[in-house]
């Protein structure tokens, strides 16, 4: 059996980790293989009982990484190679997007053109739903009695990716194959008294390497790889009585992350950079962790919570309780060769560039973030990892980020009208264009924010680049998509001319923009298929 | 020779004699054997090797086990039919049968050379059991090979492969009305009912009477789990982390406490 996934963020694979974990106990002697969707080859959909699991991006495709095998299976000459083999497919989307669940639909019809036979029909799970935080299970005990596979065994497995501790030791730094960015300005720019911290940080290169940068287009992003609070990581190293192994070499058998170890990968790095420490446990935590308790209550415990989602809901969805501070309120002795078992790893967060500098020698970019912090019930504050990491930088420290390209080809964007809508820190993409393009006609930005004085970021920086049409939300000034049906009620422009982008945080915003849009009579579903009306959400 | 054919009996065709010889009728002239599906299920009886040119199903319910037992049994391109659910069709397919129509048939041992046999794994085991001689393999007869790849293809336009009929194959999740006047467990993150501010109430009374307890001085020397051989709260689960703690717990939400820990609770802090 062959468990694939397409996973963005990470969802995908750990449900996909979850399902080998399953497959692997109850049925011992067949093999179930893992794969990235993108690194699956067409041979190996063949003649096969396939599970398939994939997430849908913002514009309703398959995930950055599932690309080379969509590709060759997109192909117009292919036969249908796949008459036996079988699937099972499982969605993930959110209702708060258009384009909901679009990528496992497509995964699907294709499948099925190419020969194969959906064993079940495709389960598409709504994240914005309450229900979703079961679907998973509900779908994959489907799946096992479909294949008639009884599931009892809870005897602990060998581990997946087998974390060996060789004796050398090594106290260097953590480093990356990559050069490294500097941080060279890192402040806040919303007012000291807005609840929320906005940061513009800009990053410059450690070398002149020419024209690196010359490449970049509006809308391009970067993924930053955090790492963990060195707070955190003592802690388990404490709680775990590992701090003289701390620094001792370990070696990872059957997976390399995308950007590869950090080296010299010692025990505390491997935790630092690529342990996923604030995150919710797996699904698997539990099953897997009930067998390191060294207090038979917390193992009786810790098997409760592995069967029953309503608790785990309780315990840990409701509250965003994270895996250290799970790990922390149960004796255990965890095994390292086990530690893959338990964490996720840490994947790069992904930010669009604001803006881009060059000082004739050497070059730099900015982006602009929003500090995620926010307080459940739970005495410690909820914090992003990635945020928290990077509002704590100080000057010239490295950070690793790699360019994504974007796939919007917004240089379009020069020779026509365009309306630009943005929201908070949606601004940035944007800031990016209005910075870098040289426009034909003067673009109107639609830009929504909370205050004229604590949150309009760059507001009056972009005010001689485009007309700019503000809302003040708190101050009575209404949404954009008040100001967009206003203006756009006497604009003399056919807006299907024109090129729509918004950006911001998903859900009700982008609907409500769309829905002003529309007001003016125009085709916004043709727009969207000619690609000139384009949202950027998350 | 008469072409043999295994009719394999749904139980419940026992106590019908009648639909029995409708089916017997249907093979007149056939090299006839009966089984109980049940009984090839449990293993009580083996099926002999390579021997049917006809598998009949006359219903319920096929296991890999069975369908395993089944492919066995069937010489080459013999053929199984009859009253298939679809429930039992995952495990013909794994079982390595082709359905083609309404007919699955077993691929001829010519063509298999290069099956894909035997996915599974090569585990080395001190004991044998039982389960081991019935493994199910994936074995599967070769396709048309695939058409090399050629990179100039020309791609199907994928947003044509996302259509208003899929719908039919496809299980939406349900919608969030739970029927019936039900209350939902959980809201949803666009609620729009009011159990999304319920929870919120809850959470923020939660903090308000963790307010209590960190204020509340009396309280702090009540409970005081330093002292020796003291119990740790009525329940004796205060101390522990939240798994543990009971519902209204004025401590959930702390971390737990540590035996002989003085308590100072504003020490717990927001880090670590």
């Amino acid at each position: 059996m062959l468990v694939l996934y397409a996973s963005g963020t990470g969802t995908a694979e750990e449900l996909a980790l979850y399902m080998v974990d399953k497959l692997r106990r109850c049925t011992p002697t067949v093999e179930v293989r893992l794969k990235q969707f993108g690194q699956a080859s067409l041979a190996d959909l063949e003649n096969e009982v396939i599970i398939v699991i994939c997430s849908t991006t913002g514009d309703g495709q398959l995930p950055e990484n599932a690309q080379p095998t969509w590709n060759q299976l997109l192909r117009k000459s292919l036969t249908p190679f796949m008459q036996n083999s079988q699937f099972y497919s499982f969605g993930l989307g959110s209702t708060a997007y258009a384009k909901y669940n679009y990528a496992i639909q497509k995964i699907f019809a294709r499948f099925v053109k190419l020969g194969a036979q959906p064993a079940i029909n495709a389960f598409l799970s709504d994240e914005n739903s309450a229900e979703s935080y079961d679907d998973f299970e509900r779908w994959s005990d489907l799946v096992l009695e479909s294949l008639d596979i009884k599931c009892t065994n809870t005897a602990q497995l060998p581990p997946l990716y087998p974390v060996k501790m060789i004796d050398a030791e090594n106290h260097n730094g953590a480093k990356f194959a990559q050069e490294p960015m500097l941080v060279c300005k890192n402040n806040r720019i919303s007012a000291p008294d807005h609840f929320q911290d906005v940061r513009q940080i800009i990053f410059q290169e450690t070398e002149p390497n020419g024209d690196a940068f010359n490449s970049i287009d509006p809308g391009d992003c970067v993924s930053i790889h955090p790492k963990n609070d060195p707070k955190q990581v003592e802690a388990l190293l404490i709680s775990q009585k590992w701090e003289s192994l701390a620094d001792r070499i370990v070696e990872v058998d059957g997976i390399v992350p995308a950007g590869g170890w950090v080296t010299p990968l010692t025990l505390r790095n491997l935790i630092t950079w690529h342990l996923d420490l604030n995150s919710p446990p797996l699904r698997t935590f539990f099953t897997v962790a009930q067998h390191f308790c060294t207090n038979p209550d917390h193992a009786e415990r810790m098997q409760q919570l592995s069967v029953d989602s309503d608790d785990r809901y309780a315990y840990i969805s409701r509250v965003k309780r994270s895996v250290i501070e799970v790990l922390l309120e149960f004796d255990l002795d965890i095994k390292i060769e086990h530690l893959l078992d338990l964490f996720k790893l840490i994947t790069p967060r992904k930010y669009s560039i604001s803006g881009l500098y060059s000082d004739g020698s050497s070059q730099s970019l900015e982006i602009t973030i929003a500090v995620v912090k926010y307080s459940t019930f739970l005495k410690r504050l909820r914090r992003g990892l990635c945020t928290h990491y990077l509002q704590s930088l100080p000057i010239d420290a490295p950070v690793y980020l790699t360019i994504t390209k974007s796939k919007l080809d917004l240089a379009r964007c020069a020779t026509r009208k365009c309306f630009f809508v943005a929201t908070g820190t949606g601004i940035a993409p944007i800031k990016l264009l209005l910075t870098q393009l040289k426009f034909e006609v003067q673009p109107t930005l639609f830009y929504g924010t909370r205050y004229d004085n604590k949150d309009y970021l760059y507001g009056k920086e972009l005010e001689s680049k485009a007309e700019v049409v503000s809302a003040f939300s708190r101050q009575g000034g209404g949404y954009v998509q008040q100001k967009i049906a206003a203006y756009m009620q006497s604009s003399a422009y056919n807006l299907e001319d024109c090129i729509v982008f918004v950006c911001g945080s998903a859900g009700a915003m982008p609907r409500a923009v769309k829905e002003a849009f529309a007001s003016t009579g125009a085709n916004i579903a043709r727009m969207e298929k000619m690609k000139t009306y384009i949202e950027d959400t998350w | 020779m008469s072409e043999s054919v295994l009719i394999v009996l749904n139980s419940s065709l026992v106590s019908q004699p009648a639909a029995l010889s409708e089916i017997q009728a249907k093979f007149e002239g056939y090299d006839i054997h009966q089984q109980l599906l049940e009984r090839i299920d449990e293993a009580a009886i083996s099926l002999p090797r390579n021997k049917f040119a006809n598998v009949y199903i006359s219903g319920g319910y096929i296991s890999i086990d069975t369908a395993s037992a089944l492919y066995t049994s069937m010489k080459d391109n013999a053929k199984l039919f009859g009253n298939i659910d679809d429930l039992s069709k995952p495990s013909l397919l794994i079982s390595g049968l082709i359905l083609k129509g309404n007919e699955w048939t077993k691929p001829s041992s010519n063509n298999t050379a290069q099956k894909v046999q035997l996915k599974s794994l090569n585990r080395s085991k001190t004991k044998t059991n039982n389960n081991e001689a019935k493994v199910s393999l994936f074995k599967r007869a070769p396709v048309e090979p695939m058409t090399p790849p050629d990179d100039d293809d020309e791609l199907i336009d994928e947003d044509s492969l996302v259509s208003g009929n899929l719908y039919d194959t496809i299980k939406l999740p349900a919608k969030c009305d739970p029927g019936n006047g039900k209350r939902r467990k959980r809201a949803c993150k666009d609620c729009t009912c009011g159990l999304k501010e319920m929870e919120e109430n809850e959470i923020e009374t939660k903090k308000e009477e963790r307010k209590a307890v960190l204020l509340g001085q009396d309280e702090l020397t009540e409970i005081d789990f330093t002292v020796p051989g003291k119990a740790v709260g009525g329940c004796g689960s205060c101390a522990l982390g939240d798994a543990f703690r009971c519902d209204g717990c004025p401590y959930l939400g702390l971390p737990p406490f540590k035996p002989g820990e003085t308590v100072s609770i504003d020490a717990l802090g927001d880090d670590f």
